[in-house]
């Protein structure tokens, strides 16, 4: 194995896990404001995907127009899960909440394969297939959109936490609800704009996903669970760490699958989830005990 | 201002207050003092909403506010400063006290930014920290940070539970004289205190909290001098400090 073989397998690895961190972004989002895990979120990423290619072939709109209905589309669903299934049990424990997201999920999917069936959708890549060489590593344009989708969203949901009141008010929720309450912050409402992020997130990562690994309905399942192992890795509940966690565990999996066995490319994320879950439960950025 | 009839709460099947009658007038310190599981927090979070009660009726004003949400309670007008300050530790203190001003939707930028101002200038030790973690101030920096947030939604009842808890006396008693001097401005106060003596200095009247019943009432000069408090709630050893 040669350094430019390396370097090639950890591009590659970048552009998986810029997808997986917005995907981990979408788990933390939702547990900041419910503490729980919406096992959902990966059918956010099918929806934003499946809506754009089908979008663009049935009613012949362009991309861009495409990908904003799609993003559309499902933030309404991110915000209809919320009040149809979430809401109503909130009183529940936080374990049959997650299993109502589990529930959530397999309805959704199931709804995606009656309405556009079990193929493939393929989505021409935004910007051509001309490769571009990088230090002597190739990366397709599509990677960059990839990346660049991720920083651009990850830059966005840090200026919405950091500047506006909005931000801060989900913030001093997932710290302190009921003081936050008594602040005369509306919990239920920062739990719908929870989702709706999340779920706009989650959108966003499936369509600049899909030219690289086609859209199809059953994409989400696995999508999430890979997400979800990015969040625990970086720390449940921290958005810079899901921002790495993603990171690190695409660049893992490549890594594995070109030194070991392509094969073995699933596997590895959730050897890396039972690995932290063992080492460090609160994950590379999460510190032992917080509180938030 | 504020009137409680006959308030019943509980936690799953403990029952944490029976019949709770009270009443705060507009312009009067009250106190609430008790020993601990008194049930005093109870009666402050059925009264901003964080509670709901099983029977019984509040009253702001003229209005019945029994069982409003919490968010609509604190744009009426109650402002809760709960026990053990409960600060965003991992927020600056500059947004904290603006967190504290989240429900004023109606007032304007500069309205708020003004009455930031006007918290700095009555908590100098505020604004030398406001960019830091609300969670590394100090315990009596924390209280004044809470007390400001709370006062940041323009509260025209201001419900402070256990001020001076954990604070180094001569820091307890300057928190104190600051809600002195609060309601010397026209604000309302109710004041929960587990230091009994300090809580009576400041307050007008008092009520006398236990196992979930009010047992006593009346000014606080009377309660002061009543021998059953001043054995059960006025220990030498506290007296001590605040003379
Ligand atoms: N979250 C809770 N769940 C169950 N029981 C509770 C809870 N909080 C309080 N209680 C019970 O309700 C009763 C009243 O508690 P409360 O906190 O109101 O007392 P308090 O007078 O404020 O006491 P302290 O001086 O210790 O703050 C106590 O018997 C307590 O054990
Ligand atoms: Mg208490």
């Amino acid at each position: 194995m040669t350094a430019v073989q390396v370097w090639q397998f950890f591009l590659s690895g970048l552009t998986t896990g810029g997808t997986y961190a917005l995907i981990a972004l979408g788990f933390s989002l939702v547990y900041n404001a419910t503490g729980v895990i919406n096992f959902a979120q990966g059918e956010f990423v099918m929806l934003g995907g499946m809506i754009t290619a089908a979008a663009m072939a049935a009613w012949g709109l362009p991309l861009w127009l495409a990908a904003l209905v799609a993003v559309a589309i499902t933030t309404i669903v991110g915000l209809v899960l919320d009040r149809a299934a979430i809401r109503p049990a909130r009183h529940s424990s936080p374990v049959v909440l997650v299993i109502i997201t589990v529930g959530a999920s397999i309805f959704i999917r199931g709804l995606a394969s009656i309405i556009w069936g079990p193929d493939e959708r393929p989505l021409p890549a935004f910007s051509g297939d001309t490769p571009i060489v990088i230090l002597g590593a190739t990366i397709t344009p599509q990677s960059l959109w990839v990346l660049g989708a991720t920083l651009v969203t990850a830059l966005i949901m840090w200026a919405v936490f950091e500047y506006t009141i909005v931000g801060k008010a989900m913030r001093a929720c997932a710290i302190n609800p009921p003081a936050a309450q008594l602040c005369g912050i509306e919990l239920s409402r920062m739990v719908s704009w929870s989702f709706a992020l999340a779920a706009a997130i989650g959108a966003i990562a499936g369509i600049v996903l899909a030219p690289v690994t086609m859209a199809q309905y059953n994409v989400g399942a696995m999508l999430g669970l890979k997400g979800f192992c990015a969040a625990i890795l970086g720390g449940l509940g921290n958005g810079l760490g899901s921002i790495l966690g993603g990171l690190v565990l695409g660049v893992l999996e490549a890594l594995g699958a070109g030194l070991i066995s392509s094969q073995y490319k699933d596997a590895i994320a959730f050897i890396v989830l039972i690995a932290m879950l063992l080492i460090r439960p609160s994950g590379i950025l999460g510190r032992e005990g917080s509180d938030d | 201002m504020l009137r409680l009839t006959s308030i019943d709460a509980s936690y799953g099947r403990v029952q944490a207050l029976r019949r709770i009658s009270l009443h705060v007038g507009a312009g009067e310190i009250v106190s609430l003092i008790g020993a601990n599981g008194a049930g005093k927090s109870t009666t402050l979070e059925v009264i901003s909403g964080l509670i709901r009660p099983d029977s019984g009726r509040i009253v702001l004003g003229e209005q019945d506010v029994t069982s409003w949400r919490p968010g609509r309670l604190v744009r009426a007008g109650i402002a809760h400063v709960p026990e053990g300050r409960q600060v965003f530790g991992s927020l600056s203190v500059e947004d904290n006290l603006l967190l504290g001003a989240y429900s004023r939707t109606r007032s304007s930028r500069e309205e708020i930014a003004a009455d930031l101002q006007a918290q700095y200038k009555r908590f100098p030790r505020l604004h030398e920290r406001r960019r830091q973690l609300a969670g590394s101030l100090s315990g009596g920096e924390q209280q004044m940070l809470a007390l400001a947030r709370g006062l940041m939604s323009r509260p025209k009842l201001l419900m402070l539970d256990e001020p001076s808890l954990g604070l180094a006396p001569i820091i307890a008693h300057q928190v104190l004289a600051e809600v002195k001097r609060l309601r010397d401005e026209g604000l309302t106060v109710l004041l929960v205190e587990q230091n009994a003596r300090a809580a009576l200095r400041i307050a007008d009247r008092g009520y006398v909290v236990e196992t979930g019943r009010i047992v006593l009432e009346g000014t606080a000069q009377d309660l002061l001098d009543n021998p059953e408090v001043q054995r059960a709630y006025l220990g030498r050893a506290y007296g001590e400090i605040w003379e």
